[in-house]
């Protein structure tokens, strides 16, 4: 699965850290799903949309 | 803001090696009777002291990697409680068993004593798995945990079948947990792409 955490944390100015702190988990979570090596559970995908105030569609993409 | 924390500069593996040459340089030393008794007991208890830089280190090491949690740092803390205990116990039985007799109570206790941190750190193992909140995390400890029990199966069989055609000698099956340890924190140390699932994205 696609996503565009690294857009929105650099539009952010958001260090992996904050995302992590943001969300609730640690930042090799936040490293594992930027880079795309672990998909998020759909709550955690909710959690991390809720953290950008945006829908899971506008983080998460299809591959 | 950059996505990496200043190390620490921590070197757990250094530790960790130079802990398991102390080890085994005084079971050498013991078994080959270089220096007398009980100096190779004693040197095996200092080298236990090596145990507490190396976790320390490996803590630190986990924090520049921004894998820690609360229930990873109590992990942590209570394996290392459970392994200290183990080792003590462990080293303790082999030395009191000697001058007990064979089948008697106290060495029901003895052997009982070494046991019950290997219970205590396979309980340590599960409490981290209903602990952990970080799904990641828990992600990656089962399948660590997974890879050292298949450690075990692999060696396990391959050996019942060489013993069977006594092809290798037979062996106490207390190796189970230590492999089964080994193959788990070297499966920790695995790069991330080996529990993913064949994304073709790098390392940041």
């Amino acid at each position: 699965m696609k996503n565009r955490l690294k857009v929105l944390r650099a539009e952010r100015d958001w260090s992996q850290q904050v995302l992590a702190d943001h969300a609730g988990v640690s930042r090799q979570s936040i490293n594992a799903i930027e880079t795309g090596k672990y998909d998020p559970s759909l709550p955690l995908a909710f959690t991390i949309a809720d953290v950008f105030g945006l829908t899971i569609e506008e983080v998460f993409l299809r591959d | 803001m950059t996505d990496q924390t200043s190390p620490s500069g921590a070197k757990p593996y250094r530790w960790a090696a130079l802990f398991i040459f102390a080890m085994a340089a005084s079971a050498a030393i013991d078994i080959f009777e270089i220096v007398p008794k009980p100096w190779p007991r004693v040197m095996m208890f200092a080298s236990l002291l090596l145990m507490i830089p190396m976790m320390r280190s490996a803590w630190a090491k986990q924090k520049d990697c921004g894998m820690i949690s609360p229930a990873l740092i109590s992990y942590n803390r209570r394996f290392m409680i459970a392994s200290g205990l183990y080792m003590v116990c462990f080293l303790g039985a082999t030395s009191i068993s000697k001058t007990l007799s064979d089948g008697s109570e106290l060495m029901w206790i003895v052997a009982i004593v070494s046991i019950l941190p290997i219970m205590g750190m396979i309980w340590t193992m599960f409490r981290y798995l209903k602990e952990e909140t970080d799904e990641y995390l828990r992600h990656k400890a089962i399948m660590a945990s997974m890879a050292g029990l298949g450690l075990v199966l692999t060696i396990g069989t391959a050996w019942g079948f060489l013993e069977m055609f006594k092809l290798v000698p037979h062996i106490w099956n207390w190796w189970v947990f230590p492999v089964w340890a080994l193959g788990m924190g070297f499966a920790r140390c695995a790069p991330k792409r080996w529990f993913s699932r064949g994304s073709e994205a790098e390392d940041s």
